[in-house]
Formats: structure tokens, sequence, C-alpha cells
């Protein structure tokens, strides 16, 4: 229980956290972990600890200076003048140990399993064409525009292929992916992107049946698909329209390529 | 100011009576002994956290810490702000004297903190510390979180063109944080919070505001957060090994699917500003069970039950967070039953 002040102790602790918070903030390494939106708050709370690191430094100076004949152990509920250090507080430094230690991943294939794919809804993604948001698919222009094809978000994609059928897209289209595994595809493989709202926690997978002559790009790997959307029947049930084999690309090209800054897409 | 060149180890030579040299070797022994370990076993860790499960795990623990750490510092600073420069006496002016009364403001000013469960925490702890009835700060601990604007705004998107939800989130999380307080009123009595009360008694005794402030946030903090990476881990763990299929095939089922979903909030631990996107993927169940999902979320999952131990204790935290999964699925049941 011996050893540095408690207030030296909290120093070290923030000040780890703080390194651990603006190595991920400074490079596009938080990207795998949040949103773009974060990075702002992201430095502002590592700016935040390092002052409070220096403040308990500056306090641990103090406290030398003022007395030496206190104990300055940290039993819970002790009471006395001295700062404490919460034991539990050492806990902060293990996500910074991780980042430290073990390569920075986003989401990949293996977590696409177990996670309900192409879940987006109908009511919101028409909604959100209409107008309502205009932050999806760059432009944020209306149906026609998108559907003219280029460069589109999974997003778009799927949700274009499940909730708009009898409007496809009239030109080739441009995914951007990692390659995932899915048993029941033998005639091409599965393009994933992972859509977040907040942090990886609550990333869901969009799914896109790529159909292609060519050998299947490994698992895991970045790939960007030229090729054109084959509608589902009309008349096909609204519970086969969210199956991968369903939503389907005709691939013209399979690109690889290295992973984007981003690799989530957001709503 | 003597013997700084060596941070760590020079409290022992200024305080012969304490045998802290022995603190320090052990430390210095524990540090290179763990650093040499991590050094040889970088290439293997590195190699078992690139693939299936442990991947997963790791950006889901990161995540969820490094997600919530913001909020957290924004928590403590709030928090620290009310431990330096809100005297107890001032905390219960503003409250209303009739304590049931009390309980209904507080679930009012939950509105004002735009903030998640993460930084609701540390505030609540300084607020019965600064001598606000338990009752009334434990209704804006749950409100906070769950009705504040960003939260409304964020669920009135995944859900457009469906403002009957978006109300009923927010009436059903309001009557859960207000139930829970009037009925801590009746069953909260014998509970003390002596090690909050300490904590605000300790920040008052530092000396200048300033030191206050900066005793308590980093005091908070470290507490807080913490507890917050035990849940971000176990979190993380739920998400890996038990696989959503699992609940989600229990879509059909009346009530037993609104407890699904309200037993999967808890065990996913998504901020309360993103549980909304989630609940719009949970298209195989009722709108009950969505807004169950929505109403538990933000007032009992598995970072909240840490960091609740960890801030108010554990015979606390047995009561509390069972009590309030009860609450919570019942209100959104009665919400649910007018969507």
């Amino acid at each position: 229980m011996n050893g540095p002040s408690a207030l030296t102790k909290r120093a070290i602790v923030l000040a780890v956290l703080a390194a651990g918070m603006g190595r991920l903030a400074l490079t596009d390494a938080y990207l795998a972990y949040v949103k773009s939106t974060m990075r702002i708050p992201l430095l502002a709370s590592a700016v935040v600890l390092i002052l409070l690191a220096l403040a308990s430094a500056a306090a641990a100076d103090r406290s030398r200076e003022d007395d030496h004949d206190e104990d300055h152990d940290d039993a819970a509920g002790d009471e006395h003048e001295h700062a404490h250090f919460p034991r539990i507080g050492l806990g902060l430094v293990v996500p910074v140990i991780c980042i430290a230690l073990v390569p920075i991943f986003p989401l990949g294939a293996d977590a696409v399993t177990g996670r309900a794919p192409n879940a987006i809804r109908a009511d919101r993604s028409v909604a959100a064409r209409d107008g309502a948001d205009g932050s999806r698919s760059g432009s944020g222009a209306g149906t026609d525009a998108l559907a003219a094809g280029g460069t589109v978000t999974v997003l778009d994609f799927v949700d274009r292929a499940i909730n708009d059928p009898a409007n496809p897209f009239s030109e080739p289209v441009t995914l951007v992916g990692f390659v995932s595994k899915d048993s029941a595809i033998t005639d091409g493989f599965v393009l994933s992107r992972f859509i977040m709202s907040c942090c990886a926690a609550d990333a869901q997978p969009l799914l896109v049946h790529v159909r292609s002559d060519g050998p299947a790009p490994p698992i895991d790997s970045w790939v960007e698909v030229t090729g054109v959307q084959i509608p589902a029947p009309d008349d096909m049930a609204d519970e086969d329209r969210v199956l991968t084999q369903n939503i389907v690309l005709e691939a013209t090209e399979v690109l690889r390529i290295d992973q984007p800054t981003d690799p989530y897409e957001t709503y | 100011m003597d013997g700084t060149a060596h941070p760590g180890t020079d409290r022992s030579a200024d305080d012969p009576t304490q045998p802290r040299a022995d603190g320090d070797v052990r430390l210095m022994v524990l540090v290179v002994v763990v650093l040499v370990a991590v050094v040889l076993a970088r290439p293997r860790l590195a190699e078992v956290f690139s693939t299936g499960q442990p991947r997963e795990w790791m950006t889901v623990f990161i995540a969820v810490a490094v997600q919530a750490m913001p909020f957290l510092v924004f928590g403590v600073l709030l928090s620290a702000l009310l431990a330096a420069f809100v005297s107890p006496a001032a905390l219960v002016r503003v409250l209303p004297k009739n304590r049931a009364a009390s309980v209904v403001a507080a679930g009012g000013a939950g509105m004002a903190l735009p903030g998640c469960e993460c930084a609701a925490v540390p505030i609540t702890g300084r607020l019965i510390g600064g001598g606000v009835p338990a009752a009334a700060a434990l209704t804006f601990l749950l409100a906070a979180p769950a009705i504040n604007p960003i939260v409304i705004v964020s669920t009135a998107t995944a859900f457009p063109g469906q403002p009957e939800l978006v109300l009923a989130r927010f009436l059903a999380s309001l009557a859960t944080a207000i139930t829970m307080g009037l009925l801590w009123l009746r069953i909260g009595a014998s509970h003390t919070f002596d090690q909050l009360i300490e904590r605000a008694q300790h920040s008052r005794k530092v000396e200048g505001k300033w030191h206050t402030f900066t005793d308590a946030a980093a005091h908070d903090l470290l507490h807080a957060g913490g507890w917050l990476v035990v849940g971000a881990a176990a979190a993380a763990s739920i998400q890996v090994i038990v696989p959503r299929s699992i609940l989600e095939a229990l879509g059909g089922y009346g009530l037993l699917a609104v407890l699904a979903l309200g037993l999967l909030a808890v065990l996913l631990s998504v901020c309360s500003e993103a549980d909304a996107f989630v609940a719009t993927s949970f298209t195989a169940f009722s709108p009950t069970a969505r807004l169950a999902f929505m109403v538990v979320g933000p007032a009992v999952d598995l970072k909240l039950i840490a960091m609740q131990h960890g801030t108010f204790g554990i015979r606390f935290t047995r009561l509390f967070a069972p009590l309030t999964f009860g609450v919570a699925i019942l209100w959104a049941v009665v919400a649910g039953s007018f969507l």
C-alpha cells in the first residue's frame, strides 16, 4: 500500500488517460471506435485531463511541503484531510494500455454474425430522402439525383433495395466495404459496412450480395465494387427483401483498396 | 520540493517513520516485470486480437470507454462545480420543501443536462453528498440521461414521423424516474450514503475553491471512470458472447418480448443518445418492446450498474437496479398501450 502519494498516483493516471485520448483523436485512429464528430470532444477532454493531472501534481507538491506526518494511505471511508486515490481508478489505464499494445481495428467480418443485418426501417429512410436529413449521402439531393448512380453509401444502396425496389439505381454505382462471409452465397461475396450512431457498440451491419465471376477477395479485405443494382422482384415478401442474398449488385469491377479513413457509415 | 527528480520515491526520503521505500521498490519491480512481460507478449497479443471474438471484444470495449470519456469529463466538471461553488444550504434551498414535490422537480431538472448516463452518476454523487435528499437526487440520476434534449432529438431522428413514440419515451422515462424517487422516499429511508457525505466534507476541507474544484474533479473522474471501464468490459463481453439472435427470437411473444428487449438494453449498455437507432433495428418487435428498450437502457445497464456500485455501494445497487428495471418495464408497457 505504500508508495507514491495519492495525489501523485492521480496525476499519473490522469496523464496516461489524456495521452490515450490524445493518441486516438490526434490521428484518425479514433474512427475505429467512434464517430468523426467525437474528435473535438475527445481532444477537449484530453486537455481537461492534462490540466487536472497538473493540478494533482501541484497539489502533491504542496502537500509534501505542508506536512510530513500524515498517513496518505487510501483506505476507503478513512476520513482524513488528505487526498484519496480510488484504487478502481487504475482501471482507466487499461483501455490506454490496450490501445498501445493491440492493433487498432474497427469492427470486421467476425462481428457481422450475431448482429441483425440490414435492419433499417422504411419510414426513416424515406423521410430522410425527402430532405428531413440533408446530411445523408453527400449531396442530400432528392430521389432522382440519388438514383443516377456514382459512388453511393452502402446505406443508400441497401435502403433503396429494401424500401424502394421500384426505383433501382439506373446507372452503375460504386460501393466501398469489406468482405464478409455468408455460406448461402456462392456466386460472389458479401460486401459489408457497419453503420454507427454513436460508437462501435451500437454499430449494425449493412450487407450487399456482390455477384462476380472472379475469385472472392479474402475475408476482411476492403474493396471498391462498381456494378449494377439488380432489384428484387416486385412481388417479393418484405421479410425476404431484407435478406442479404436478395440485395444484389452485379459487379463489373472489383478493386482491392486500403481501409478508408472512416471505416463506418453514419446515419 | 526536495527530491522531485524521482517522483514517486521522494516521500520515503522525508518520512522516515513510514517504510515507504518497500512500497516503492515493490512498485518498481512490478513495473519492470509488467513491462518485460508486455514486450515479450506483444506479438502474440497482436495476433490474438487481430481476428474473431477477441478483436470484436477489444473494439467494443475501447469504443464504449472512449465514447463515454468526454461525457464523463463533462459530468465530473459539473460535479466538481457543485462541490466547490454550491454550498449544501443553497442546494437544499432551490428544491421544494415538500419531499414529493422535490422529487418531481428533480425529474424536471433532468431535462437540462445534455449528457448521457455516464455524466449523471458523479453529479448525483455530489448532489447527495451536498445534502440533496437521496430520493430527489436519484430521480435526477434516472431522468437526466433519458429525457434531455439530445436524446429527444436523436429519438425523433431515429423514428421520423412517429412523434407519439418520442412522446411515449419521454413520458415513460420521466414517470420511471419520478416513481423511483417516490418509492425511495418510502423504502430508502434506511439507506445512508455516508461515503458520499464524507467525500463532500473532505472536499470542503481542501483550501481554496480552485483546489476543491480540481480535487473533486480528479477524484470523481478516477472513481466513476474506473467503474465505467469495468462496465465497458462487461458490456463488450456480453456483446461478443451472447448472440443477439437468442433474445431477438422472442420477438413475437408479447410481454416476453418486452422483457427480452428490456434485458437486452441492460446487457448492451448502449449510450442513451444512440439507443433509439439500435431500437429501430428490432424490426420483429412490437413498439412497446422497443419502447422498453429505450426506457430501460438509460436507467439500468451494465456500465451504469458498475458505476452506481462504485459510487453508491453494493447494497444500494442490489436494490436499486432491479427495482428500476421493473418500474421501467411497467411504465414502458403502460405508455406502449397507447401507441
